[in-house]
């Protein structure tokens, strides 16, 4: 039932992160798993913490190998399997380029930053072929110019995590967003978990607008409308292509896709910004059910996403 | 010296089990070969999976239809998987599709959107 749901949002990860549960009195339970795997990410995966293990693991580029933990480990090859299964659409050694571009900090402070005086470069992506990990021995080496950034992949990654973590602890049916990347878990409500579609995640869910249900996997949203930031006379958003080592040029606005996880969402939505106009090619072949947005305002369906209601 | 004379008996469990051997490699051989006729059938039955590229270059907003597709049709159904054509080689490994939304009219609990 619908009217039994029970929510909680908070700031994290420089973003939102909302917990949903399908018995208000699992609520506190849900929600202390999840701070507790958003705590973990943060210290494992944050570019901007000069105590995480991603910023260590950065630092020791070109030296011997780093041994890294469980969740970061985890982290990476998410991110590298993404590559592959994207052909290098969607790679996590854009770090340099993105740190050369202006997205060197902590979003919320980048706006702080005079726009019209800072000068962006680039660099080329060296390609996930730079990142070797060792399971056995829970190490990882990074050839020399290779800079993660595992920014496509490790706020989804979080999301399953989050939702598998607050699922087990609450006992019933978990919704997770983390700035609208959602994973569910366990049982649904009846009709699925109603989720609002819009350009950015920190609209309102009261707000109108097309909402769709899902009862399993995840829904994630990729945009360029969002975190954007001045580079001199120009605008700049944080999603690179590999390929250029650039922000990527899309007509999209906002691509949204739904997965059998949160991840798979995410890979597929982010890939879907960098493809441009033959993404919604890309999405079919996959399957993949898609809602692409472009910057006209028309709507591209793909799979079985369905018609927007009138 | 005495002459080996076989136990007929194990003879017949020789010959017996020498029938089992061919009939596996028979079996593996029929199942490798049907496996792979309905691999490729399975690859050309959903016109979704071969989108031309030339598709990519007009995304177009696709027309009315329903929330739940039927179930994509079993190509061991069909009678022309029984040709006993050389195996094509295997395309990769089906993905199970991933559960789709449907619309829906209920208060959303949360917005996902750019971040």
């Amino acid at each position: 039932m619908i009217a039994e749901l029970a929510s909680t949002s908070f700031p994290a990860l420089g973003t939102t992160a909302s917990v949903c549960v399908s018995d208000a009195d699992a609520l506190a339970a849900a929600q202390q798993a999840l701070e507790r795997e958003l705590a973990g990410v943060d210290l494992a995966c944050s570019r901007f913490r000069d105590d995480s293990e991603l910023v260590r693991l950065n630092a020791a580029a070109g030296t011997g190998p780093v041994e890294v933990g469980p969740l970061l480990l985890e982290a990476v090859e998410v991110a590298l399997a993404a590559a592959a299964s994207t052909g290098g659409l969607v790679d996590p050694t854009v770090g340099r380029t993105l740190r050369l571009a202006g997205y060197d900090r902590r979003f919320a402070t980048i706006t702080l930053r005079d726009g019209a005086s800072f000068r962006a470069r680039y660099a080329d992506v060296p390609g996930s072929g730079g990142v070797h990990v060792d399971r056995r021995s829970r190490t990882i080496r990074l050839d020399p110019d290779v800079e993660l950034d595992l920014g496509a992949t490790a706020k989804a990654l979080a999301s399953d995590r989050s939702a598998a973590a607050a699922r087990r602890a609450a006992g019933c049916g978990v919704l997770v967003s983390l700035g609208g990347d959602v994973s569910v878990a366990g049982p649904a409500p009846a009709g699925g978990w109603p989720i609002r579609v819009a350009d950015d995640h920190a609209a309102s869910p009261d707000e109108p607008g097309p909402a769709v249900a899902i009862r399993a996997g995840g829904l994630a949203t990729s945009g360029t409308t969002v975190r954007r930031w001045q580079a001199g006379a120009v605008e700049l958003h944080h999603i690179v292509d590999p390929r250029t080592g650039r922000p990527a040029e899309t007509p999209w606005r906002t691509v949204t896709v739904a997965g059998r996880s949160c991840v798979e969402a995410n890979v597929a939505s982010t890939a879907a910004i960098v493809l441009g106009e033959d993404a919604p090619a890309w999405l079919e072949a996959r399957g993949a059910a898609a809602r692409l947005v472009r910057g006209s305002g028309e709507v591209v369906l793909t799979g079985r996403w369905p018609e927007d209601a009138a | 010296m005495q002459e080996f004379r076989p136990d007929p008996r194990a003879r017949t469990r020789d010959l017996g089990l020498a029938r089992l051997r061919r009939a596996t490699r028979y079996s593996i051989f029929g199942a490798t070969v049907l496996a792979g006729g309905f691999a490729g059938l399975a690859a050309h039955a959903n016109p979704g999976h071969k989108a031309p590229a030339a598709a990519a270059a007009v995304p177009r907003r696709r027309p009315a239809k329903t929330t739940v597709r039927p179930a994509p049709a079993a190509p061991v159904q069909t009678t022309e998987t029984e040709t006993p054509t050389p195996a094509p080689p295997p395309p990769p490994a089906p993905v199970a599709p991933a559960p789709a939304p449907v619309t829906t009219s209920a208060p959303p609990v949360v917005t996902t959107g750019a971040t």
